[in-house]
């Protein structure tokens, strides 16, 4: 054996590892890749203006950035020890015990399959217009470009098609610039007798009252899911922690730089009095109609290639939800199937029969698809979400409150393990029960309806039926409870590490 | 050396013939996960053999470590090359690519498998297309064996050795278990893998950790 080897002044396993890991622009782009600035800044933007009826939209979304920025300096310090860190449900687990953290998984699969669905609903109602009134003159109903959408992001889910991500993300750079290009057309041209009067006043938080807080903060919210997927990464990164913080940190001020700049630009161009009329009449396209000619035509077009990422990213993100809970048992064992291409594909199967038969439902009942499928669903994932959100920062105070194996945490400053925990679980604890406490007006209803009682209380469904597999697996299969997001320094396998003579002398 | 029809002595061996269809000798999972479990195995087999051991630092070799084959040799010359303790998720990575060959080269030594040529095309001058190396099992009765005597192991309930207890549970961190053991029942399998979860040397723990990447690699993949 070559003991001189031993001697080398550097390592050769790092810079292997390292020349075969992500860097901060590759987490990035994946990060990027799952979220949809056209879709968020023409469908989620404009509907809060309708919805909300305020123009306060901008304020709202800079808050809510804040407040998940807060919320990322705890959450990214846990990540480094969670196994599985791309799941809530591993953090909550670690923090607030078993059952709450089945609990929260079954809430995070319910809340991403929502979002999931409700994209079919606004991709159909968007293309089948486009395409009866293009030159192919193809009238169809909208569920069956949501099926064909289904079987297509059902076939991908299942292979590995490095293309298509990187196809999707080179369109999610140019949705970029035509956000941005529509956006200074928007400012430039200020509405009529203003005078460009409105520039700095569209910022400003006026008219803001708790019920429009909690309706914009809950699509600010939404606008933002996707970057808190940057752990996922965290074994494939060059650094575990840096490169996943500073990823994260830059994806969530990109995002909150063009989707402030969106709204800005259609209270500057339409005006803070007609901007909530127009957002009424004529919704996303009140976005594609600051350009003009072929640039708005490219904005249509790529609304749909947004929205096609967006349903990737989601059924991904479902899809890995379905295969860890199969893999630890909390749902079927099936599920941890995967192929040669890398993909759990019977999760994948799973999540394209339910988009199938809920595109399927809606068809048969005649439902409409943009309110009672995007817009309901939308916002209903979003705000489980949400609450997962305000739960986790919870597991993160409670998770540091003492020493672990491998945990020690006067190693961590006091800000981020205490204090950034404490200020995001009260804002976004209380943005969540303002949520619940406003739902109809976040449904958009003038009074009251059966919709808004029930929608929210999927929450609940799906905590009790977390709660009760918790208790059945505490009861019944005592070795699969206890390896439910095990954590990665504690359990049998450190016990015996730890017994094990350490006698290891280097060459 | 001739192929045999128990399990083949050396635990990574016996892991590559259960991680490859008998027939075609095609990994039976994705390659990313093949790597990281055969990265899992040589490992294991160090662990058996006395030449290495895993506890809360990482993966350390003693200094007593003698390779008997290149399989053997490399793995241990990379770990002892390192100036500080890693842990065994890395070694999963950076090992499994650069062993799993080594070990396939080892079986066709022992006549189990043979070295199917690299299909290359030429495209003009010096470049080509061309496949990677593969090995095709000679005879599946050989290569089935140890899939076929864990089998009857789990489903006689019979006491079962630490060697097949890690291999075992190997088999269930990487998710190979719904190919290699179909029809085994979960007790049988949880009184194996409460077994396993008492092996000296960190198996343990590398287990827990093959377990991991394999979860981190699936979750990341991009699709």
């Amino acid at each position: 054996m070559r003991h001189t080897q031993v001697h080398q002044s550097h390592s050769r396993v790092s810079e292997a590892l390292a020349a075969d890991s992500l860097g901060v622009r590759s987490v990035l782009g994946f990060v990027l890749s799952g979220v949809a600035p056209l879709l968020v800044a023409a469908g989620l933007i404009t509907s809060a203006f309708a919805v909300t009826g305020m123009t306060a939209i901008p304020f709202m979304l800079l808050v809510t950035a804040v407040m998940l920025t807060v919320f990322f300096v705890g959450y990214l310090s846990m990540a480094r020890y969670v196994n599985n860190a791309g799941a809530f449900y591993s953090y909550i687990a670690l923090g607030l015990g078993r059952p709450l953290g089945i609990a929260g998984a079954i809430v995070a699969w319910f809340g991403y399959n929502m979002l999931q669905v409700a994209l079919y609903g606004i991709f159909g109602a968007t293309i089948a217009p486009m395409l009866g009134d293009s030159f192919l003159h193809w009238h169809q109903p909208w569920w069956l470009w949501s099926l064909v959408i289904a079987a297509v992001t059902g076939l991908l889910g299942t292979r590995e098609v490095r293309w298509t991500s990187k196809i999707l993300g080179s369109l999610i750079a140019i949705e970029v610039l035509v956000i941005l290009a529509l956006s200074l057309n928007g400012l430039v041209h200020p509405a009529a007798g203003s005078g460009g009067a409105h520039l700095f006043t569209a910022l400003s938080p006026r008219g803001l009252t708790t019920s429009a807080i909690a309706v914009c903060g809950a699509v600010a919210v939404l606008c933002f899911i996707g970057a808190e997927t940057a752990p996922v990464y965290k074994e494939e990164a060059k650094s575990a922690t840096k490169t996943i913080t500073r990823a994260t940190l830059i994806a969530v001020s990109l995002m909150t730089l063009v989707y402030l700049l969106a709204p800005w630009a259609l209270i500057v161009h339409y005006g803070p009095d007609q901007v909530v009329d127009t957002a009424r009449r004529i919704g996303p396209g009140m976005l594609f109609a600051l350009g003009n000619g072929w640039l708005s035509t490219v904005a249509q077009w790529l609304f749909l290639t947004s929205t096609f990422a967006a349903m990737m990213a989601f059924h991904n993100a479902a899809t890995r939800y379905t295969y860890t809970l199969g893999r630890e048992r909390v749902m079927f064992g099936v599920f941890d199937k995967t192929n040669k291409a890398l993909a759990p594909y019977v999760a994948s199967l799973l999540q394209t029969a339910i988009a199938v038969a809920v595109i399927a439902l809606y068809a048969v009942q005649g439902w409409d698809p943009m309110v009672q499928l995007f817009f309901w669903m939308g916002q209903t994932g979003g705000f489980l979400i949400l609450i997962l959100l305000a739960i986790t920062s919870i597991a993160v105070l409670l998770f540091f409150r003492r020493d672990r194996p491998g945990v020690f945490i006067r190693q961590m400053p006091t800000w981020r393990r205490v204090h950034a925990p404490i200020v995001s679980a009260i804002g976004l604890g209380w943005l969540a029960f303002e949520v619940w406490r406003n739902y109809s007006a976040l449904l958009g209803e003038q009074v009251p309806t059966r919709a808004s009682q029930l929608l929210p209380g999927f929450v609940l469904l799906a905590a009790v039926i977390g709660l009760l597999r918790s208790a059945w697996l505490y009861t019944f299969r005592r070795p699969v409870y206890e390896a439910v997001a095990r954590d990665k320094a504690s359990g049998p396998a450190a016990a015996t590490a730890g017994l094990h003579p350490a006698t290891e002398v280097g060459y | 050396m001739r192929p045999t029809l128990q399990i083949p002595r050396l635990f990574a061996d016996a892991f590559y013939l259960l991680a490859h269809d008998d027939v075609t000798g095609r990994p039976r999972q994705a390659p990313r996960l093949t790597h990281l479990s055969m990265g899992a195995s040589v490992l294991a087999e160090l662990i058996f053999t006395e030449q290495a051991f895993i506890d809360a630092i990482g993966v350390g070799i003693y200094p007593s470590a003698q390779p008997t084959n290149v399989a053997q040799m490399t793995a241990v010359e990379e770990i002892a090359a390192e100036r500080t303790r890693r842990r065994a998720r890395d070694w999963l990575r950076h090992l499994g690519p650069v062993v799993t060959p080594l070990v396939a080269q080892r079986l066709e030594r022992e006549g189990y498998h043979r070295l199917i040529a690299p299909t290359r095309i030429r495209l003009f001058g010096p470049y080509f297309i061309a496949t990677a190396p593969r090995w095709q099992p000679d005879n599946s009765a050989y290569t089935s064996a140890t899939m076929a005597h864990l089998n009857r192991l789990l489903d006689a309930e019979w006491s079962i050795g630490p060697h097949e207890q890690a291999l075992v549970a190997l088999v269930y961190a990487t998710g190979l278990n719904r190919r290699v053991f179909p029809y085994a029942r979960a007790w049988a399998v949880n009184r194996v893998l409460e077994q396993a979860s008492f092996l000296g040397g960190g198996l343990p723990q590398l287990f827990d950790d093959t377990r991991a990447s394999v979860a981190s690699a699936v979750a990341a993949a991009t699709h």
